[in-house]
């Protein structure tokens, strides 16, 4: 049972595409040959006409992403994105990492710069900052090792930031990769790199028959024909106009529900159709309340009814949601919830390594369905079987 | 005491002679997020490392690209190993490098990638002189 399957720490995650104002000129791949780094500098923003082509994408990006991920120098040896559709023309896929914070990306058809197109809204809540940034797609490609789609900061272009996705032909693999400046401080360079297979394929099917999804329709509340508030976007220190379509705010506790609206993000945590809550709360038992606690929401259960770990490895990849919950941490709100029953497991990290191992104790197995639009709480207790 | 001092200078003068040939050719990197293959090369006095090809599963740099892309530039030796001094300056003024080359073997280096300041580390292989 020693380290069956390695789900590590993934706070780190969370600083993908966070404002990290660090002036370090890091050059993965110095981009062209300059005797001296140029500044970075915003790129003009061209949208794909997803009339003529590129409304394939959102078929295509549906599914439960299985695989490693490498997020700036932390390597996570497995790391899952759960991307299943909220409304016709919308898909959500988001990393919970517990008390650190979270990160989401998702994908939708909307209007923008006169084109009907796809943008991705990335973002999330970090350590009392909260940031949304909107891309837009820019590229849609034809190669020989696949399809292959950028989105771009939908105002800086990829001299701010960009993603990147490839599906390689005639197969369910992906390669998600996103690119970034800390907002304009350096050259964009490699921060994600995941590589991926597509598994448990009716998570995403059922969602799509449920929302009638995909459509080349646009939600209401996401058309940015008109763009973005500039009102509302972030402006960088030193400059005197946004060069990135992202917005921000700050505030010394995680609430979402009050950081949200104080951003001016256009579209927030509440106007997602869909998605809903799950109130944790943990009976730590014999658990000192120093023991890290790794918490997993998975389509299998992890643990058997006696609550020892299940010998069905498989088990393990339909892991959904692998949030870690610090120190002193008995109660957590998941948030942004795909309506789903899921199989929910408390796992006392007794040597600290993070990973799901020889000596960590469980707990018999529980299931909970949170509906769509559900609020959800679920109490897990009796944590004393010892692996 | 004056064998003692002939070495210690032998040594430094042969710490400051270091001028990266030892580097000079083309290494392979040994990654499980991405293939790459560098060119390290001096030129007009830099020690750089071109890009022959780059594959992270999205971008892709080949030969026949029309940019030139590089890994990094103006590599300085110190401390026994090899870092980019160029840009290494931060707010506050301390030198940190972005990347530091190590070669524990004429054939193997071992260098580390400093993101925000944490290491990535990786093993480069010579494919050849």
């Amino acid at each position: 049972m020693k380290k069956t399957i390695k789900f590590l720490s993934l706070s780190a995650v969370l600083s993908v595409f966070l404002i990290s104002c660090t002036t370090e000129d890091v050059r993965n791949i110095s981009g062209p040959r300059e005797e001296v780094t140029p500044p970075p500098k915003t790129t003009e923003v061209i949208p794909v006409d997803i009339n003529v082509d590129g409304f394939d994408f959102m078929e295509k990006m549906q599914g439960h992403w299985v695989g490693s991920n490498l997020v700036i120098n932390d390597e996570f040896p497995f790391f899952a994105w759960d991307y299943r559709a909220i409304s016709p023309s919308h898909t959500f896929g988001i990393h919970e990492g517990g008390s650190a914070g979270n990160l989401l990306t998702s994908f939708f058809v909307t209007n923008f710069k006169g084109k009907r197109t796809i943008m991705a809204r990335n973002g999330g809540l970090l350590n009392g900052i909260y940031r949304s940034s909107y891309f837009v797609l820019d590229k849609v490609e034809n190669r020989e090792n696949g399809r292959y789609y950028r989105l771009v900061d939908a105002i800086g272009g990829d001299g701010i930031m960009y993603m990147e996705l490839r599906f390689p032909n005639h197969t369910d693999s992906l390669y998600y990769n996103a690119y970034t400046s800390g907002l304009g401080n350096r050259l964009p360079n490699r921060h994600m790199t995941f590589k991926s297979k597509r598994m448990h394929t009716e998570l995403a099917e059922t969602a799509a028959i449920e929302t009638g999804y995909p459509q080349n329709t646009v939600d209401t509340d996401l058309d940015f024909a008109n763009g973005f508030n500039k009102d509302y976007l972030y402006v960088k220190d030193g400059l005197t106009e946004p060069n990135s379509a992202t917005f921000l705010a700050v505030q010394e506790t995680n609430n979402i529900f009050d950081l949200a609206p104080l951003s001016g993000d256009p579209y927030i945590i509440t106007d997602h159709p869909r998605l809903g809550y799950l109130q944790v709360n943990i009976d730590r038992g014999i658990i000192p309340d120093h023991q890290n606690l790794l918490l997993f929401l998975s389509r299998d259960p992890f643990t058997d009814a006696n609550g020892y770990f299940t010998s069905n490895l498989d088990a393990y990849k339909t892991a959904l949601h692998f949030p870690i919950l610090s120190v002193e941490e008995n109660q957590f709100l998941m948030t942004y919830m795909h309506p789903d029953t899921y199989y929910i497991t408390v796992v006392a990290d007794m040597d600290g390594d993070f990973a799901i191992s020889e000596g960590d104790i469980t707990h018999p197995q529980q299931m909970l369905t949170i509906a769509p639009l559900g609020q959800e709480e679920i109490t897990i207790e009796n944590i004393s079987i010892q692996n | 005491m004056k064998k003692q001092i002939c070495v210690l200078l032998l040594i430094s003068i042969y710490s400051c002679s270091k001028n990266g040939a030892e580097l000079l050719g083309t290494w392979q990197v040994k990654n499980n997020y991405y293939k790459a293959t560098y060119k390290i090369m001096e030129e007009h006095d830099s020690i750089k490392a071109k890009v022959l090809y780059y594959h992270d599963g999205t971008t892709i740099i080949k030969p026949e690209d029309q940019k030139e892309y590089y890994a990094f530039e103006n590599l300085k030796y110190t401390k026994n190993q090899y870092v980019d001094a160029i840009s290494g300056a931060t707010k506050t003024k301390e030198l940190h490098p972005n990347i530091a080359l190590k070669l524990i073997h004429k054939d193997t280096i071992h260098v580390t990638k400093y993101i925000s300041k944490k290491p990535l580390k990786e093993v480069w292989i010579r494919i050849n002189k």
